[in-house]
Formats: structure tokens, C-alpha cells, sequence
């Protein structure tokens, strides 16, 4: 019994297979079956052998940096981004994605992180040197802003020029010069600093000056010695009503002999501040 | 009852006090009436107020016209103040003229 190499006895294998990596299969006779593309794997489907192309991972993913996620119906590439971006679910049935990070959307020292949106990191660059970080309401970006002014504004000072004023009257009297003319009446209530450098003599302790605006007493120094405030600065405040009129005066007054009141405001003190 | 001037002089302002005291006792000399209370008199019958500026000094000289009334001048005008150490001026009013010439 002789064997020629032929398997298939009733049409030889010359029939069956005619080009190069042919196979011989059985559906429901002897078939021919072509050779699969390059890197085809032999693979059950129908109950039939059938070349098929097997996504391993080497065989998705192409440039480094890529990542390997399962898409919809295999294996998929994400290719990679840019630099400091994040890996982010995009939820159940999603495909995963890159997105900005709070590394990649702060790029400067001093800068602050916000929501532009839902989910949406936003980048604040530092502000000028003093602003303040501003609140814009809800739904708005905040903000730097340069701070509005505050605190105590000089609105109007009155320099007081260098007179003394001597008096041997025992009710007050007008210091004369020693006035300010307020700017605004109208306005409501103010702040009014005194800021001098007095020398004040007396020939008998026990006396008093004092700063009225108008009937209103705004404040009174007590003079209890000989020397007072000899050359000394000193200071007081008052808040001043809009219903005393527009000016305000120093007067003085003296229990017994002479009250000698000298400005040295040439030293550079001496004057009434109106401050807003 | 207002006596007051202005006389142009040029004080150093080291000398203010001492100048405005030694006016104030010249004037009360001219008088005859101490214008001021002290240990020995506790009312006056006026007062005197002496500003000095660079430039000028200016004198008010008040002689009380009712007791108990104390005057002075705001704003150029007459302020009337009551008061239990004022009494009313009983001597010869001076002339102005003599008491700028103390200054």
C-alpha cells in the first residue's frame, strides 16, 4: 500500500488548495480557505476556522505615552496629551479623556484657581500689587480689584498762621485767627482732627480753652499749671454736625490774670483737619 | 463798650507773651482799673485780648456797660454773656488815641 502525500482521496490537495498558504477546511464539502492578512490568528466562528485580527494590546497602541482603554466594542487608544493633563472618567458609557489639571491651568506664581463653569478649572493671574480679591456675585468670575479708598480722607485743613493771642477775659472769647471754615455743612456728620503745637502761659492756674462749633462744644483742654502745653503738640477729635454752621473756633478764657496762647505752628503743626 | 485797634509792629514771636503783658498793664495803668480778676479782686469791670501777628498787633479793650454782663466781640459783633464776675465800668472812658499810643 502506497501513500503519495495526498490527504484528500476523492479531489486531491492540488485541487483544493491553490495559492500560497492556502488551507483546506470542511463546511459541508472540501473548501479552500485563503490565507489571513499578516498577524491573523486561526480562530473558531461559525464553527468554522476563520482568520481573525485579535486586538492585544501591543497591537493598539502606537506612540508612547499612549494609554489602553475598552472602548464600545474593544480595545482603544488614547493617545497622550498635553503636558500636566489629568486622566478623567467621563461616567458609565464613556470613553475616558485627558483634561486640565490645576498643574497645567496655574502656569504662574501667584496665581489662583477658580471655576469658570461646572467642572471647568479657570486660572486667576495675581493682581497689581494692593488689590483685593473681589467677590462678583454668584455666577460671576471674581476679580482683582484696586481697593476704593478708605479710611479717613483730609478733605480741608486750615494752617493756622502764627498769631498769639493774649486775654484777660473771664468767659471765653475768640482766639482770633483760630478758625476753620468747614467745607462741606451739608453733609452730614464729620470727622474734625485738631493737630497744634501751643505754648500757653498763664499767670494764675485754672484755665480753659476750648474748640466750639457753632453753640456745640467740641472739646476743652484744662489748663492747670503755669506752663501748659509750653510748646508741646497736642491733639484731639471731635465729630461735627451740619446744624452749628460752617465755622469753627478756638476760644479761651481765664479764672484770674493772663492767658497768653502762642502757635509755634511755624514748626510745621498747627491746624484743623476736616477728614471724611 | 469796645475799644479796639490795630497798630502795625513787628515782634518776634519769642517776645509775644512778655509784649502782650506788659500792653495789658500799660493799658490798665492808662485806665486806672486793673481789667483783669486776682487774689484780691474777684470781679472785674472789663477785660483785654491782644493777637499779635507778624505784621500787626490788634487790641480789644472791653469796659463792662451793666453788672453782671460780660462782653466780648465774635464775628464782629457784641456778645453779651452773663456772668457774676463782671460789673459794670464806673470810671472815665479812655481815648482811643492814647491807648494806641501804648502799643
Amino acid at each position: 500500500m502506497g501513500f503519495n502525500g495526498d490527504l484528500y482521496q476523492e479531489s486531491g490537495a492540488d485541487v483544493v488548495m491553490s495559492a500560497k498558504g492556502d488551507l483546506v477546511r470542511f463546511d459541508s464539502e472540501r473548501e479552500r480557505y485563503g490565507i489571513g492578512s499578516a498577524g491573523q490568528v486561526l480562530q473558531v466562528a461559525s464553527s468554522l476556522p476563520t482568520w481573525s485580527t485579535i486586538n492585544l494590546a501591543d497591537s493598539v497602541l502606537t506612540t508612547q505615552g499612549d494609554v489602553l482603554y475598552e472602548g464600545a466594542s474593544a480595545l482603544a487608544r488614547l493617545g497622550q496629551s498635553t503636558a500636566n493633563y489629568t486622566l478623567a472618567t467621563k461616567g458609565a458609557g464613556a470613553n475616558p479623556a485627558w483634561q486640565p489639571s490645576s498643574t497645567s491651568v496655574l502656569t504662574t506664581t501667584g496665581d489662583l484657581l477658580y471655576a469658570s463653569g461646572a467642572n471647568t478649572l479657570a486660572r486667576l493671574a495675581g493682581g497689581t500689587s494692593g488689590d483685593i480679591l473681589t467677590a462678583n456675585g454668584a455666577g460671576v468670575a471674581p476679580s482683582y480689584q484696586t481697593p476704593a479708598a478708605g479710611g479717613a480722607t483730609t478733605v480741608n485743613t486750615s494752617a493756622w498762621i502764627e498769631i498769639s493771642f493774649t486775654t484777660t477775659s473771664t468767659s471765653f472769647v475768640d482766639a482770633t485767627s483760630y478758625t476753620h471754615t468747614l467745607s462741606n455743612v451739608s453733609g452730614g456728620s464729620y470727622m474734625l482732627v485738631f493737630s497744634f503745637c501751643f505754648s500757653i502761659t498763664v499767670s494764675e492756674a485754672s484755665t480753659r480753652m476750648r474748640a466750639v462749633h457753632g453753640t456745640t462744644d467740641l472739646t476743652e483742654w484744662f489748663v492747670n499749671s503755669r506752663s501748659w502745653m509750653n510748646d508741646q503738640s497736642s491733639g484731639a477729635q471731635s465729630w461735627v454736625g451740619d446744624t452749628d454752621g460752617s465755622v469753627v473756633k478756638i476760644q479761651t478764657k481765664i479764672s484770674s490774670g493772663t492767658f497768653n496762647l502762642i502757635n509755634t505752628s511755624n514748626r510745621g503743626e498747627g491746624s484743623f483737619l476736616e477728614v471724611s | 463798650m469796645l475799644i479796639k485797634f490795630e497798630k502795625q509792629k513787628n515782634i518776634p514771636q519769642d517776645n509775644h507773651s512778655s509784649y502782650a503783658n506788659q500792653l495789658i498793664e500799660k493799658i490798665e495803668n492808662k485806665i486806672g482799673v486793673k481789667l483783669q480778676t486776682d487774689k484780691n479782686n474777684k470781679t472785674t469791670s472789663g477785660h483785654i485780648s491782644v493777637a499779635i501777628s507778624k505784621t500787626s498787633v490788634q487790641v480789644w479793650i472791653f469796659l463792662y456797660d451793666s453788672n453782671g454782663v460780660h462782653e466780648s466781640e465774635s464775628d464782629g459783633k457784641i456778645i453779651k454773656q452773663n456772668s457774676n464776675i463782671a460789673v459794670k465800668f464806673s470810671g472815665t472812658k479812655p481815648k482811643k488815641e492814647e491807648l494806641v499810643k501804648l502799643a
